[in-house]
């Protein structure tokens, strides 16, 4: 099943300036797609297209069989910027249990949902704090843990790891794996970094820049439940991480 | 290899857990000695100079007369009475221009619309002195509390009006992306995100209002001469003749009221504004 589809989609930010020229791809329900591309390809923009938070010039994005147009149902964004994209002014876990009161849920179910995912990050007993009291790797796990707590059918990630250090974005890149297969939602995960994307993705696509469209698609070969060491040192993952180097180096 | 960290990065910084950016207990405490050290350097020089005798001293009593009057006016039901009736117009007032102009202020903001259709009326009322529509309003309402109320309320409206339009244009565009994301109907957004944000300014929009209240609440009591008021007891005293020690103490303890909200508010706003400068806003 087809969990998300882009097609022919093309943004501009006013006439003359394409951030998107022509995209299509699809990411099956479940599986998480890498998107990976160099700064300023469009990787943001496109994420916003597919999340209905701006709207496509040309073309379309459909999530479950549905045109987007607004934010569809069911899908969850972690914004790059967690230290904005968090309240400052609500505790750890009223940030994570204010996109639930939307949903209308009891409150007991808004509790347990909160208790469960700050465990599934973590970050258990830290709901009183507030996030500003959290280092960066805590404050993304919490941004986290507020999409897990939405139970969406499709998480969005956006260079969520882009600012942390490489030890905290080692633990989170091996929380997002086990999060995707615990919770089995389809997850579009973009980056910059090349051993992250191919680290991650059971699928992947190259974008090349100005205006930003797919340079490359490849399905990767690694098992389903992966380690730092082990799988960064297999001959499958050497050889993908570099032909995807290849293919960014052809295009700049 | 691979692309630079996006500049975004920068603000995302961690930042250091637990570090306040407000005064330490003992940062206050010396701030107020300083502050105390001034107001009896001043006191003193006063003294000094009615003692001088330079000036009539039935028309400038000396420093020490003056505290003495108004320490004997704290306990003078007759002249706490009066407060209380400056106090309930000046709050009156403030009350309604808050609730008046909050909600005009988050449409301003968040609406260029709006924005472009209210700005001509408000620069245009806004441009009239608010004593000068006293005697219209006595003329219309009697020289009351209601009276009174109104014309703090169209004075102490536009601070709060303009702090609040730039509070709610000051939130960060990232956590209402957010809040669009989950989508968080837009009310709840207002009341979750936009008013949370621009608390700050909008508390130092309070702030102002009340000084500027309490100011064109006395001169109305003074200038129309309404039957109660901080501003009825000064005149009157000042009508009594040979009565300046009162009038100067009443003048003091306006003064120090003035004070009091003015602390009050700041008390408040460390209270709600636990987050300050620690995140977007
Ligand atoms: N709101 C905007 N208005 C105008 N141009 C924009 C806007 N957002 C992004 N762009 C431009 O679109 C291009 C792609 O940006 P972006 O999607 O942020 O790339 P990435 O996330 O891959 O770094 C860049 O050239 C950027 O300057
Ligand atoms: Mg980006």
């Amino acid at each position: 099943m087809t969990a998300l589809q882009v097609s022919n989609l093309s943004k501009s930010y006013g006439e003359g300036n394409p951030a998107l020229h022509n995209l299509s791809f699809e990411v099956r329900e479940g599986e998480l797609l890498s998107i990976v591309g160099p700064s300023g390809c469009g990787k943001t923009t496109l994420l916003k297209c597919v999340a209905g938070l701006v709207p496509a010039t040309r073309g379309e994005v459909r999530v479950h069989g549905e045109e987007v147009s607004g934010v569809p149902e069911g899908l969850a964004v972690v914004f790059q910027d967690y230290g904005r994209s968090l309240f400052p002014w609500m505790k750890v876990g009223q940030n994570v249990e204010f996109p639930l009161e939307t949903l209308r849920l009891p409150k007991a179910e808004r509790q347990e949902r909160v208790e469960r995912s700050l465990a599934a990050v973590g970050l258990e007993g830290k709901h009183e704090r507030y996030p500003w009291q959290l280092s960066g790797g805590m404050q993304q796990r919490v941004a986290i843990a507020r999409a897990l707590a939405y139970r969406p059918k499709v998480l969005l990630m956006d260079e969520p790891f882009a600012s942390v250090d490489a030890q905290t974005r080692s633990g989170l890149e091996d929380l997002t794996r086990r999060v995707h297969l615990e919770f089995g939602m389809t997850i579009l995960f973009v980056t910059h970094d090349i051993d992250e994307s191919v680290y991650l993705a059971d699928r992947l696509v190259v974008l090349r820049r100005s205006p930003g469209s797919v340079l490359a698609e490849l399905v990767i070969e690694l098992p389903r439940v992966r380690d730092q060491i082990v799988t960064k040192s297999l001959p499958a993952f050497v050889r993908q991480r570099s032909v995807v180097a290849q293919h960014i180096k052809d295009a700049s | 290899m691979n692309a630079p960290v996006t500049t975004t990065g920068v603000r995302a910084e961690p930042r250091r857990p637990g570090v306040r950016r407000r005064t330490s207990p003992r940062g206050a405490l010396a701030a107020f000695l300083r502050g105390t050290a001034g107001a009896a350097l001043l006191t003193l020089a006063f003294e000094v100079f009615a003692r001088l005798e330079l000036v009539d001293p039935r028309l400038l009593p000396p420093a020490g007369v003056i505290l003495g009057e108004a320490l004997r006016l704290l306990v003078d039901p007759a002249f706490l009475v009066e407060v209380w009736a400056t106090l309930v117009a000046v709050l009156g007032g403030v009350a309604l221009a808050a609730a008046i102009a909050v909600p005009l202020g988050v449409l301003i903001g968040s609406y260029r619309l709006a924005a472009l259709g209210l700005t001509p009326i408000i620069d245009s009322l806004r441009s009239v002195p608010g004593i000068a529509i006293i005697p219209l309003l006595v003329l219309v309402m009697g020289q009351g509390v209601s009276m009174k109320v109104t014309i703090v309320a169209f004075v102490a409206v536009w601070p709060l009006l303009f702090n609040t339009v730039y509070g709610v244009r000051g939130v960060d565009p990232v956590a209402m992306e957010t809040a669009r994301a989950f989508r968080v109907p837009v009310h709840r957004t207002w009341w979750r995100v936009v008013l949370p944000s621009a608390l700050p300014l909008v508390l130092t929009g309070l702030r102002l209002a009340l000084a500027t209240g309490l100011t064109v609440g006395i001169a109305a009591e003074i200038a129309v001469g309404t039957r109660d008021g901080v501003g009825y007891f000064i005149l009157r005293a000042s009508y009594a003749g040979f009565h300046a020690d009162t009038v100067f103490a009443a003048v003091t303890l306006a003064g120090v009221l003035g004070y009091l909200m003015n602390g009050i508010t700041v008390a408040l706003t460390n209270r709600l504004v636990v987050w300050d400068g620690k995140g977007p806003s």
